[in-house]
C-alpha cells in the first residue's frame, strides 16, 4: 500500500490568541482508504481539519494534494479541489428543502450561467431522488430541512458531501447522533465510496466503529503528532494509551470519601423534550456520574436542575427540604453550583479579566452593601489563584489570554468561591491538557473528601468510570440504567446510552 | 398539516386577511370611502415607499439592515434634481444615471457592512449621517426646484387605467421576486441570511452577496429617488426622514422580520400598503400629524412584538 | 512588570491612541486659529457645549456596555425639555416640579425601553427606534408643534448660573454625572454585573445575575440622564423645543464609541467616554471657528463614527 498519498499535510502550526493549538503536526492520507483522526477533545482534531478546508490558515506547514502544493483560503476552494466536509455541529439551513440544501452552493443551472440563471429546482429534486435511491434512504427531496429529525438531517449532510463527488470526505462524529440501522447505511456508503478510491477522514470517539471501519490511525494529543499505523497494528487499549500518554489507571487518582445521606432529590424532573421524568438522588461526599451519548439531554437535565430552563418541570429537595429554583441565583442560594461545559458560551466573560470573572458570583456575599472593596477583593481572588493553580502573568489579564486548562480552572475557582454543598460540573475536562485534567480529578477529590457532592457529567466512559462512585446512564432525555461502582463497565454503560425508544413523538417535535 | 401550511405562503393569507378586514372597517366607518379609484390612487401614493420597502426587504432577507435609506432617497434626489436643474441633463439620462449612483452608493454600504464585521445598523446609521449632510451640501441646505415639466407629468401618466408608478413598483416586484425565488442569486441571498457560517461552509462568498444586495437595494432607492421627485416637484434635503420606520414596519408585518433569510418581497409590499391605508385613515380622521408619529411607533413595535412571539423558538437576540 | 504589562495591553493603547488625537486637533485648532480658539473663555465654551452631549453620553455608556443601544435619547431630550418648559412658567408651580418631571418622564421611558428589550424579544435598536419616534411625537403634541416659551429665571438659572460666578453650572452637572457615572462603573457591584451581562449574557445568567433586571436598570440609568439633559437644554435655550436633540443619540453614541467602549459590549472605560465627548465639542467647536458650514460637520460627524466602529472592531480582530 505503498503508494503516493493523495493528501499530505506537513509540519502545521497553528496558534489562538498565543495558546497553541497544533504543534507540527502531519497527516499523510492514502486513496482509497479509511483514516481515522483520533484523539481527545482539544487534540487538535478540528482545527487540523479546518485548516485543511480553508476555514482557519496555518501559521506554517504545507499542504499536499495528490504531491502538488495547495493552498486553501476558503471552504469552496478546498471544495472545488473535492476535499468536503461533514460537520457535527453545522446547521443546515431549516428553511429550505432537502434538495435545495444538498446543492447549496452549487445549484443546477437552467439555461445561461452566472450568478443571475435559473435555479432549475425540478431537475434538483430529480437528481437528489437518484441519490437517495441509489443510497436506499426514504426522504422526500422536497421535505423541508426543519421537518427533519436529526438523524435525517444527518443523513441529508452526508448525502451532500458525497454528491460533491469529493476525492476526500472528512467526516467529524457522523454517527453522534443516528440509530444502529443508520450507522448501517453510513458504513455502507463509506465502503462503496473507498472502493471507488475516495479517501475518508473519519473522526469519532467510538472505538468499536473505528475499528470496524478505518484502515489507518493517525493519533494526536496535546495539539501534537503521535502516531499513525495500520489499524490492523493497534487494539483498543494501545490506541487509548496512545491517546491519553500514559496508563489508564494511573490518570484517574481515585480519593475514597465517606459517602453520607441524601444531599439532594429529584422527582420527575422535565423539561421536554429534551429530559422526561428524571428521577434519582445524590448523596453528601459522592461523585454521581452521568453517562450518555451527545443530545442524551444530560446538559439538558442538570441546566433545568440550575434554573436555566424556565418551563421545567418537576420537584426537588435539598437536604430534605422541598425547593423552588426558577432562576440561577435561587440554585446559587441553595448552594448549588453549575460548572459547565462550554467554557466560552456559558462559563466565562472572556473579555473580562481573571479577577472579575472569579468574582462575579461572589459580589452579593463579599460585599453585601453593593459597593466593591478592591483590597479585600484582590485579596480573595490571590487566595483561589494559588489555590487552584492558576498560571496567567496578572489576574488584570483577559481570560481569552489563557489556555483551555487554565479557563478552566478560572470557572472552578469562581464557582467554589460560592461555597457550595453541590457541584454540578458538565464535562469539566472538556478540551483541557491532561496535566490540568489530572489536577481536576485530584480537586474533585478534594471535594467530596470534605463532603460536598459532585455530579459529573462526562462523554469520556473511562474518565467517568474513573472518577464516579455511581453511575447514571441517559438516553433520548431519560435515566436508562444506573450503575454501582463494582458493576461498571464500558459495555453496560453502551448498552444502556443506546436504548432508544425512537417514538413518534420525537419526530413529531421540533 | 405540515403540508398544509407549505402550499399557502401562510404569511400572505395573514397579511391579506389583514389588509381585508382593514378595507372592511374603512367600509363601515366611512362608506362609499373604497372605490377601485380610490384603491387605485392609494396604491400610487404607496408606490414609492412600496419600492423603497423592496429595497430594504432584500437587505433584511440576507440578515442585513439599511437605516439610510431615507437619506439616501434624499441626497439622490438633490443630485437628480442638481443635474437637471444645473447641469442640463435630460430628465431621462439623469433618471439613469441616478439609479445607477444609487446602485454605486448601496455597493459603498455593502462593502462598508461586509468589511466591518459589525451589525450593519451602526455602519448605515453613521452613513447616514453623512449622506443627509451630503443632501444638504448640495444646494446649501435649501431644496432645488424647477423640475422639468416631462418628468413632473410622468407621476400622473397612465396605462390602460394604470399609473405609471404603480407599473414601475409591479416590475420592480417581479424582478425581486424573481432575483430571489429563482435565481443563484437569490437562493445565497436568503442562505446568508438564515445562517452566515453555514453559507460560507457551502462554499458561498457571504461578502460579495451582501455587496450585490446592498447594490441592489440601491437600484431600487435610486427608482423611488426620480419617483419622489417626479411626484412632488422639487427635491427636497430633508425628503423622507425617518422612513425606515415605515419600512421596518412594513417588513414586520410582511412577514420579513430582522432575523434574515425568510420572507417574501410581495408580502413586504402588502405591509407598506396596510400601513399606508392606516396612515391614509388617521387623515381621514383628522388626526394630527403629531400622532401619527406616535402611532408609527406602536405599528411597529406591535408588529415586531407579534413577530417575535410567533417566534420564540428562533435564538434569542441577546445583543443589538 | 506589571505597569510594564498594563501599558502594553491594547485596550490601553487605544485609550492612549484617543488622548493623542485629543491633543493633536487640540493642536492643529490652536496654531489654525490662535486668537478665537485658544482664549481661555473659548475653553471653558467647548466645555460648556460638551456638557450636554456629555451627559447623555454618560447613560449611553452604560447602555452600550451592557451591550445594548439607545436610539430614544434624543427625543427624551425633546419631550423633557418641552414639559419641564410648561410647567415652569412664572407664578405658577415651584421650580422643583419641572425638574422633578423631566427625571421622572425621562426615567420611565428608560424603565418603558428596557422591558420591550429584556421581555420582548426584539433587538434594543429597533425598539428604541420606535420609542425615539413615538416620544418625539409625544414632545411635539405637548407643545402643539411650537416652542413652549416665557419660563421663569430661576428656569433659566438652571443651567444658565455659575458657580463662584466662574465655572459655568452645565459643567459642574456634567462633572457631578461623570463622577457618579464612574463610582457607578467602577466601584458598585452594580456596575460589574452590567460589564458582565454585555461581555458574556449566557455566562452571566449561569452565574445567577438577572440579566433582565439589570439590563432595565441600564436604560433608566439612560433615561435617567437624557431627562436631565432636557432639562438643561430648556433651562440653556430658554424654552421648550419640540424639535430639539435631533440627531443627538448620534453624538451620544459617538463619544461612547471614540472612547473605546466597544459596540459589542463588555468593555470600556468612563474617562474614554469623556474624551470623546470633549473631543466631539472640540471639532464642533473649532469647525465653527474655522466656519465650516454646518451640512460638512454633519458629513465629518459621521465619517468619525466610522472610523471610530472601524477602529473598534479592527483593534478586536487583532486580539482574537
Amino acid at each position: 500500500m505503498v503508494s503516493v498519498p493523495i493528501l499530505e499535510m506537513k509540519n502545521i502550526n497553528k496558534s489562538f490568541s498565543s495558546v497553541k493549538v497544533l504543534n507540527d503536526v502531519q497527516l499523510s492520507i492514502q486513496p482509497g482508504e479509511v483514516h481515522a483522526l483520533m484523539g481527545e477533545n482539544g487534540a487538535g482534531k478540528s482545527t487540523l481539519m479546518n485548516i485543511l478546508m480553508g476555514v482557519h490558515s496555518a501559521d506554517s506547514g504545507e499542504i499536499y494534494l495528490d504531491g502538488a502544493k495547495i493552498v486553501n483560503s476558503n471552504p469552496k476552494e478546498a471544495m472545488a479541489k473535492g476535499i468536503s466536509m461533514i460537520h457535527q455541529e453545522l446547521n443546515p439551513v431549516l428553511d429550505m428543502d432537502v434538495s435545495e440544501n444538498i446543492f447549496l452552493g452549487r445549484e443546477i443551472k437552467k439555461g445561461t450561467s452566472g450568478i443571475l440563471s435559473i435555479v432549475n429546482k425540478k431537475q434538483m429534486r430529480h437528481e437528489t431522488q437518484k441519490l437517495f435511491d441509489a443510497v436506499g434512504i426514504d426522504i422526500q427531496p422536497s421535505a423541508l430541512m426543519r421537518d427533519l429529525s436529526v438523524a435525517q438531517s444527518q443523513l441529508v449532510e452526508i448525502i451532500k458531501a458525497i454528491s460533491i463527488s469529493a476525492r476526500i470526505i472528512i467526516m467529524d462524529e457522523p454517527t453522534s447522533a443516528i440509530t444502529e440501522k443508520e450507522v448501517d447505511i453510513l458504513f455502507e456508503q463509506i465502503r462503496k465510496l473507498r472502493e471507488s478510491g475516495v479517501a475518508i477522514i473519519y473522526i469519532s470517539h467510538k472505538m468499536e466503529e473505528i475499528f470496524s471501519i478505518a484502515d489507518s490511525i493517525t493519533v494526536l494529543r496535546d495539539g501534537q503528532f503521535v502516531s499513525s499505523d495500520n489499524a490492523s497494528n493497534l487494539n483498543k487499549d494501545k490506541l487509548i494509551k496512545l491517546m491519553v500518554g500514559r496508563e489508564l489507571t494511573e490518570i484517574f487518582p481515585k480519593t475514597e470519601a465517606e459517602i453520607g445521606e441524601v444531599v439532594m432529590e429529584v422527582n420527575n424532573y422535565s423539561f421536554k423534550p429534551k429530559v422526561r421524568n428524571v428521577n434519582f438522588n445524590l448523596r453528601r461526599g459522592e461523585i454521581l456520574g452521568i453517562a450518555g451519548l451527545v443530545g442524551a439531554g444530560r446538559s439538558e437535565l442538570v441546566e433545568a436542575l440550575f434554573g436555566v430552563h424556565k418551563s421545567a418541570e418537576g420537584s426537588l429537595f435539598i437536604n430534605g427540604q422541598d425547593v423552588k429554583i426558577r432562576q440561577t441565583g435561587d440554585a446559587i442560594k441553595n448552594k448549588i453550583a453549575l460548572i459547565t461545559e462550554d467554557r466560552k458560551q456559558t462559563g466565562l466573560n472572556l473579555i473580562a479579566s481573571i479577577e472579575d470573572n472569579i468574582t462575579i458570583v461572589s459580589l452579593d456575599k463579599l460585599f453585601p452593601r453593593g459597593v466593591i472593596n478592591r483590597h479585600k477583593e484582590d485579596e480573595v481572588v490571590d487566595k483561589s489563584i494559588v489555590k487552584f493553580g492558576v498560571k496567567a502573568a496578572s489576574k488584570k489579564n483577559k481570560v481569552q489570554s489563557l489556555s483551555g486548562g487554565n479557563q478552566q480552572k478560572v470557572v472552578i475557582a469562581k464557582w467554589l468561591l460560592t461555597d457550595p454543598q453541590i457541584i454540578i460540573m458538565d464535562e469539566p475536562t472538556r478540551g483541557i491538557d491532561v496535566g490540568a485534567k489530572r489536577d481536576i480529578y485530584l480537586l474533585i477529590g478534594e471535594l467530596v473528601k470534605a463532603g460536598k457532592s459532585v455530579l459529573m457529567i462526562s462523554s469520556e466512559i473511562q474518565e467517568v468510570m474513573g472518577v464516579a462512585d455511581r453511575i447514571l446512564v441517559m438516553a433520548e432525555g431519560r435515566i436508562t440504567g444506573e450503575l454501582e461502582r463494582k458493576d461498571f463497565s464500558q459495555e453496560k454503560i453502551m448498552h444502556y446510552a443506546s436504548q432508544f425508544n425512537r417514538g413518534k413523538e420525537d419526530e413529531e417535535t421540533e | 398539516m405540515i403540508k398544509l401550511k407549505r402550499l399557502f405562503n401562510s404569511n400572505l393569507v395573514l397579511i391579506l386577511i389583514i389588509l381585508a378586514v382593514e378595507l372592511i372597517l374603512l367600509e363601515i366607518f366611512m362608506p362609499n370611502f373604497i372605490s377601485f379609484r380610490n384603491f387605485i390612487t392609494l396604491c400610487r401614493q404607496s408606490s414609492i415607499t412600496a419600492i423603497l420597502a423592496i429595497g430594504m426587504g432584500i437587505v433584511l432577507i440576507s440578515g442585513g439592515i439599511d437605516l439610510s435609506i431615507g437619506a439616501i432617497v434624499a441626497m439622490l434626489g438633490m443630485a437628480a434634481a442638481k443635474l437637471i436643474t444645473d447641469f442640463q441633463i435630460p430628465a431621462t439620462a439623469a433618471g439613469f444615471i441616478i439609479i445607477i449612483f444609487g446602485s454605486l452608493i448601496g455597493l459603498l454600504n455593502g462593502a462598508l457592512c461586509a468589511r466591518i464585521r459589525i451589525h450593519p445598523f451602526i455602519i448605515t446609521t453613521a452613513l447616514s449621517v453623512i449622506y443627509r449632510g451630503t443632501a444638504n451640501v448640495f444646494n446649501n441646505g435649501r431644496p432645488v426646484y424647477g423640475i422639468p415639466e416631462n418628468l413632473l407629468r410622468f407621476d400622473k401618466k397612465t396605462l390602460l387605467g394604470i399609473p405609471y408608478p404603480l407599473l414601475i413598483l409591479f416590475a420592480c416586484i417581479l424582478i425581486a421576486s424573481y432575483i430571489l425565488r429563482k435565481t443563484y442569486l437569490g437562493k445565497y441571498i436568503y442562505a446568508i441570511g438564515l445562517d452566515e457560517r453555514t453559507a460560507e461552509y457551502s462554499g458561498i462568498n457571504a461578502g460579495q452577496i451582501k455587496m450585490i444586495v446592498y447594490s441592489l437595494s440601491g437600484f431600487f432607492y435610486g427608482i423611488a429617488a426620480i419617483l419622489l421627485l417626479s411626484k412632488v416637484g422639487s427635491a427636497q434635503p430633508t425628503a423622507t426622514i425617518s422612513i425606515e420606520l415605515d419600512l421596518l414596519a412594513a417588513a414586520a408585518i410582511g412577514g420579513i422580520g430582522f432575523r434574515g433569510g425568510r420572507g417574501h418581497i410581495l408580502n413586504i409590499v402588502i405591509g407598506v400598503l396596510i400601513i399606508e391605508i392606516l396612515g391614509n385613515t388617521l387623515i381621514i380622521f383628522n388626526v394630527g400629524e403629531y400622532y401619527r408619529y406616535i402611532f408609527k411607533g406602536i405599528v411597529l413595535l406591535t408588529a415586531l412584538f407579534m413577530d417575535g412571539a410567533l417566534r420564540q423558538n428562533r435564538v434569542k437576540p441577546s445583543k443589538i | 512588570m506589571k505597569k510594564l504589562n498594563n501599558i502594553m495591553n491594547v485596550q490601553l493603547m487605544r485609550e492612549l491612541g484617543i488622548v493623542i488625537v485629543f491633543v493633536v486637533i487640540l493642536a492643529i485648532l490652536m496654531i489654525l486659529s490662535p486668537n478665537a480658539f485658544a482664549r481661555p473663555a473659548n475653553l471653558m465654551n467647548i466645555f460648556k457645549q460638551a456638557s450636554i452631549n456629555g451627559i447623555l453620553a454618560m447613560g449611553m455608556m452604560f447602555v452600550i456596555i451592557s451591550g445594548g443601544i439607545d436610539l430614544s435619547v434624543g427625543s427624551i431630550v425633546a419631550l423633557t425639555g418641552v414639559v419641564a418648559a410648561s410647567f415652569a412658567h412664572p407664578g405658577e408651580y415651584p421650580l422643583i416640579v419641572p425638574i422633578i418631571l423631566a427625571l421622572v418622564i425621562g426615567l420611565f421611558i428608560g424603565w418603558f425601553n428596557g422591558v420591550g428589550i429584556a421581555y420582548g424579544n426584539i433587538p434594543p435598536f429597533i425598539v428604541t427606534l420606535g420609542t425615539m419616534t413615538m416620544i418625539r411625537g409625544v414632545a411635539l403634541i405637548v407643545s402643539k408643534g411650537a416652542p413652549v416659551f416665557g419660563v421663569t429665571d430661576a428656569f433659566e438659572n438652571i443651567a444658565g448660573a455659575f458657580l463662584f460666578d466662574t465655572i459655568p453650572l452645565l459643567v459642574v452637572y456634567f462633572i457631578v454625572i461623570t463622577i457618579v457615572s464612574a463610582y457607578i462603573l467602577t466601584k458598585a457591584v452594580f456596575g460589574r454585573r452590567v460589564y458582565a451581562i454585555g461581555g458574556n449574557e449566557i455566562s452571566a445568567a449561569f452565574s445567577g445575575i438577572k440579566v433582565e433586571k439589570i439590563r432595565i436598570m441600564v436604560y433608566m440609568i439612560s433615561g435617567l440622564f437624557a431627562g436631565f439633559a432636557g432639562l438643561l437644554l430648556a433651562s440653556r435655550t430658554v424654552s421648550g423645543i419640540p424639535t430639539a436633540g435631533q440627531s443627538y443619540e448620534l453624538d451620544a453614541i459617538a463619544a461612547v464609541i471614540i472612547g473605546g467602549v466597544s459596540m459589542s459590549g463588555g468593555s470600556g472605560r468612563w474617562y474614554g467616554t469623556v474624551i470623546g465627548a470633549l473631543l466631539i465639542a472640540v471639532i464642533g467647536n473649532g469647525l465653527d471657528i474655522l466656519n465650516v458650514s454646518s451640512h460638512y460637520q454633519l458629513v465629518i460627524k459621521g465619517a468619525i463614527i466610522i472610523v471610530a466602529v472601524l477602529l473598534d472592531v479592527k483593534s478586536k480582530e487583532r486580539t482574537a
